[in-house]
């Protein structure tokens, strides 16, 4: 029963995966200019572009041309970057590890922080700490990150001299090794944080909600009753479903938090992703923008694959339906 | 939109007081920008980084601009935005909501595949494309963010006719003969519709955050005033000039807690909380 | 009653916030059970039955409190006892099966875990194949069929008497010394309802634990307990024998209760429940709790001026709270 909602879960993703291949299709062809800049830029000359004309199949009547882009970029060709005079694929594909680090850095860090924030706040309800956490949340809900980020780099950076202000490493390479991680966790530190903060405010709300829940139900009246430690009663009775909006939370926001990174990583010169999508948008170098868009949506889609999959993980009910 | 007493209840809790109060603060400055600003948010006739003062409350930028005039300029913007997106979002949500609820079957089917689709569509990034594709622009903005972000309101719409739907007034109204059109007009939009303005606020607070990202990555429009714009003008003068990122970025906070505020108060009333 | 009591509990107040007061649930309640005896304790909904059941194991919600009242168990008295100390207590010495059997197990455990968790709580030295193994005989002990399969199944896959079953596998799985069950049959089929009295009775001659049965249905008290507590308006108002009680009941209480039930060897009628409803115990009257609704006071201003002590009647164990326990009851039936 279980293997059927996998597959029948694993199936709805494919019709998406193609809606969002016409977004992009149909977003070139309603642009001003021809469609062969969107694929080559336009800088280049009159052969180079007959030359992609034909990749593209750009002479084709309409349903063919989506049909032959469609297949190119499963395969991962966006085109080519005219200013770098590269395929798209790759010049993207050297700047993601850095965004990784950025970004699963973060994510532990909210996710920790923000169920963290939120026991404490649903076990010493209404106590000076919980209203003090559940303030910080609200704010940090409401705040958009980049003024996070440069409240930050003000008071933590700029002030304190706590961390650096911008870039992954810093500009002498004297040590190897262990000294060059460690400049990149100095360097990392405050720019994980910030991209965190957003989602410490949504995280820790629902935690703590999801708990106050949780812990007023039946089942762990009879936990306590058994004679459970109140430690597992928390962690191994109440936060297991407790967790469920939090996770609903997590795969939902995965759009805000991926842009959420891109401004953190411009504000704090972090040499992946973002750096090289708003220059290419000022450059225009269009198969660029849609390579990193179909990317982007490709990770929202997994993420909300995953989402429902941990779902079912942490409430056995639901395979059942 | 709203019945009267819920707004009254709605004032009457601090969150939905302190909410409506930002709400009302950002429109009106919004409305009346030109006479509440002390100077032409454009004109550079002030001290280049100057410090907050009695003449400057929130100092000025490099090229001598006063910052408080941007700011109450920069409301017109974000107000332009939200006000212009939350038209289209209402329309959009309500009429795809309603449909999928009252038709139901296959029209229900194949709408609610569509909103699955615009949820996982990345809004952000989309803009970003539009962007690149056809140019900086308040216009095609809103018209991205008006088409992406209408699949709240349409699910708690669609939600809520499912539910009206079984009612007795309106078991009553079809049994009386009257056409499906009218039963939607008269009996359920006025019911479903306090529900979706309650999340409109959510929407809106987003969408203003993505607006302002948007500006502070220098992707906004160059021809207005924008919050997000001023905030990444502060970028090079952090070290030496505090005032410059703070105040733009508290004006988006103000204006986004103050929806969020208002479209929690809303939707708690009106669940009876 | 030569015998030293396994529980004694005294003079017992427990209150709860809510908004716009303190509701005082319960009101200098005496109870004590001894070793394998069965205890009734009788009252309709709301009159501080369960909060009792709570309060002795700690676990009220965080709105509740005890404010007076001692509950020897075992030469200590379970108000002072730390939070460690009781949990101890807790599922080892005094175990407790709840009313709902849909809702007190966890959702997303297994059910043979949940049981052997019971054990695993008291007895770190036990391996956790151990416990899962002990789990199954407790299963099949309570009566589940197929235990070792069953044990692998999530509560949702379980009927309501079979959920129960498991409660009370877990209640028995540290042999406690005594049982509270709250209302273990008023969330079942009536069918179930038999069966589950019957194995709570077989479990109790097998472990020889003490059983304080909470319930509103004088029928299962009949059948089941030794003795009974009568609670009203979160007093006890009156104490005997089931023998005495249901022979010669002396609080007006308890009679409407007995009137109320439906009775083989009467005529055939329909339940005639006391007219009005339990107080809201918002504030603490000065005279009798079941004032307003008594059948007896007959306009008497005692009733309303002066509370009444629980005091001894004739039979030896026998102890009703009325100022006029004496009187012939208006309305034997």
């Amino acid at each position: 029963m279980t293997r059927r909602y996998l597959v029948r879960r694993l199936l709805q993703v494919f019709p998406i995966c193609a809606a969002i291949l016409l977004v992009g299709f149909l977003l070139i062809h309603l642009a001003p200019g021809d469609p062969v800049l969107a694929v080559a830029g336009d800088s280049g000359d009159e052969q180079y572009y007959a030359e992609m004309r034909e990749r593209f199949g750009l002479d084709r009547p309409l349903p063919v041309q989506l049909g032959i882009y469609a297949g190119k970029v499963v395969k991962g060709d966006f085109g080519v970057s005219y200013t770098r005079g590269r395929p798209a694929r790759e010049v993207i594909a050297e700047r993601v590890p850095a965004s990784l680090l950025l970004a699963t850095t973060a994510l532990v860090v909210a996710v920790v922080v923000g169920i963290g924030f939120g026991v404490v706040a649903a076990t010493r309800q209404r106590g000076i700490l919980d209203v003090a956490t559940s303030t910080v949340a609200l704010g940090l809900y409401a705040a958009p990150v980049f003024w996070v980020g440069q409240l930050a780099v003000l008071f933590f950076a700029l002030r304190l001299d706590w961390f650096p202000v911008q870039g992954m490493t810093s500009a002498d390479r004297s040590g190897g090794g262990w000294h060059h991680i460690l400049d990149v966790v100095h360097h990392l530190a405050l720019p994980a944080l910030v991209l965190a903060s957003q989602e410490i405010g949504a995280i820790s709300r629902l935690a703590r909600s999801g708990l106050l829940d949780e812990l007023g139900r039946d089942h762990i009246r009879t936990a306590r009753a058994k004679g459970v430690r109140e430690r597992s009663v928390l962690l191994k009775h109440a936060m297991r479903r407790a967790l469920l909006p939090v996770v609903t939370v997590i795969g939902g926001r995965v759009g805000y938090f991926v842009s959420g990174a891109v401004v953190v990583e411009i504000l704090f010169a972090w040499p992946g992703v973002a750096q090289l999508l708003v220059s290419s948008v000022q450059s225009r170098d269009i198969p660029i923008v849609l390579g990193i868009f179909f990317l982007v949506s490709l990770i929202v889609v997994i993420a909300n694959l995953l989402t429902d999959l941990a779902y079912v993980w942490l409430d056995p009910r639901i395979r059942y339906r | 939109m709203l019945p009267r007493g819920v707004i009254r209840r709605v004032v009457r809790r601090p969150a939905g007081a302190i909410g409506l109060g930002l709400t009302a603060l950002f429109a009106l400055t919004a409305a009346f920008a030109p006479r509440l600003a002390p100077f032409d948010p454009f004109s550079v006739d002030g001290p280049s980084l100057g410090r907050p003062s009695g003449r400057y409350p929130m100092g000025t930028d490099a090229l001598g601009r006063d910052i408080l005039s941007g700011i109450i300029h920069g409301a017109r913007t974000a107000i332009l935005v939200t006000g212009l997106v939350a038209v289209m979002v209402l329309v959009l949500g309500v009429l795809v909501g309603t449909t999928a609820g009252w038709l139901g079957g296959r029209i229900d089917d194949v709408l609610m595949r569509l909103t699955e689709l615009f949820q996982v569509l990345p809004r952000f990034f989309l803009a970003i494309v539009v962007v690149a594709l056809f140019g900086p622009g308040l216009n095609r903005l809103i018209l991205v963010l008006g088409l992406t972000s209408w699949v709240l309101l349409a699910r708690v719409v669609r939600a809520e006719v499912l539910s009206l739907r079984e009612r007795e007034f309106v078991e009553a109204a079809s049994a009386s003969g009257a056409s499906g059109f009218r039963i939607v007009v008269r009996e359920i939009l006025p019911n479903a519709l306090p529900v979706a303005v309650a999340y409109l606020g959510l929407v809106l607070a987003q969408v203003l955050l993505i607006e302002s990202s948007l500006g502070f990555l220098g992707l906004g429009d160059p021809n207005v005033i924008s919050w997000g714009a001023m905030a990444s003008n502060a970028g090079q003068f952090a070290r030496v000039a505090w005032w410059l990122p703070v105040f733009p970025g508290m004006a988006v906070v103000l204006a986004v807690l103050g929806l969020n505020l208002l479209a929690d108060a809303v939707t708690d009333v009106l669940s009876g909380r | 009653m030569g015998e030293e009591p396994l529980l004694e509990v005294r003079d017992l107040s427990v209150t709860f916030k809510v908004p716009g007061g303190t509701v005082h649930a319960v009101n200098g309640l005496d109870l004590h059970v001894s070793p394998g005896e069965v205890l009734g304790v009788v009252g309709e909904s709301g009159c501080g039955k369960s909060v009792t059941a709570l309060a002795l194991l700690g676990l009220l919600p965080p709105t509740g409190r005890v404010v007076e009242g001692t509950a020897w168990f075992k030469g200590r008295d379970l108000f002072r006892l730390s939070r460690s100390e009781l949990r101890q207590i807790r599922g080892r010495d005094i175990s407790m099966v709840f009313q709902d059997p849909l809702t007190s197990l966890h959702p997303g455990m297994r059910v043979g875990a949940q049981v052997a968790e019971a054990l695993e709580v008291h007895d770190s030295s036990l391996s956790r194949r151990a416990a899962a193994q002990r789990a199954v005989e407790l299963l099949d002990l309570v009566g589940i069929p197929d235990a070792a399969l069953r044990a692998n199944d999530h509560p949702h896959l379980w009927s309501g008497g079979m959920r129960q079953r498991a409660m009370i596998a877990m209640a028995i799985a540290n042999k406690p010394a005594l049982i509270i069950a709250d209302e273990p049959t008023t969330a079942l089929d009536v069918t179930v309802q038999a069966q589950i009295l019957d194995v709570l009775g077989d479990i109790r001659q097998e472990t020889g634990a003490a059983l304080i049965l909470i319930t509103h249905d004088l029928g299962v008290v009949a059948e089941v307990c030794d003795r009974v507590v009568v609670v009203y308006g979160g007093r006890g108002v009156e104490t005997a024998s089931v023998h005495d009680l249901f022979g010669d009941p002396r609080h007006p209480y308890t009679s409407g209760l007995l009137a109320a039930v439906p009775r083989i060897d009467g005529p055939l009628r329909l339940h005639d429940p006391i007219p009005g409803h339990p107080p809201t115990l918002l504030d603490n009257p000065t005279g009798c709790v079941f004032a307003d609704r008594c059948s007896r006071r007959a306009g008497r201003d005692r009733c309303v001026t002066e509370c009444p002590e629980l005091r001894p009647m004739d039979q030896p164990g026998h102890r009703a709270a009325c100022h006029f326990a004496e009187e012939a009851l208006s309305e034997r039936r």
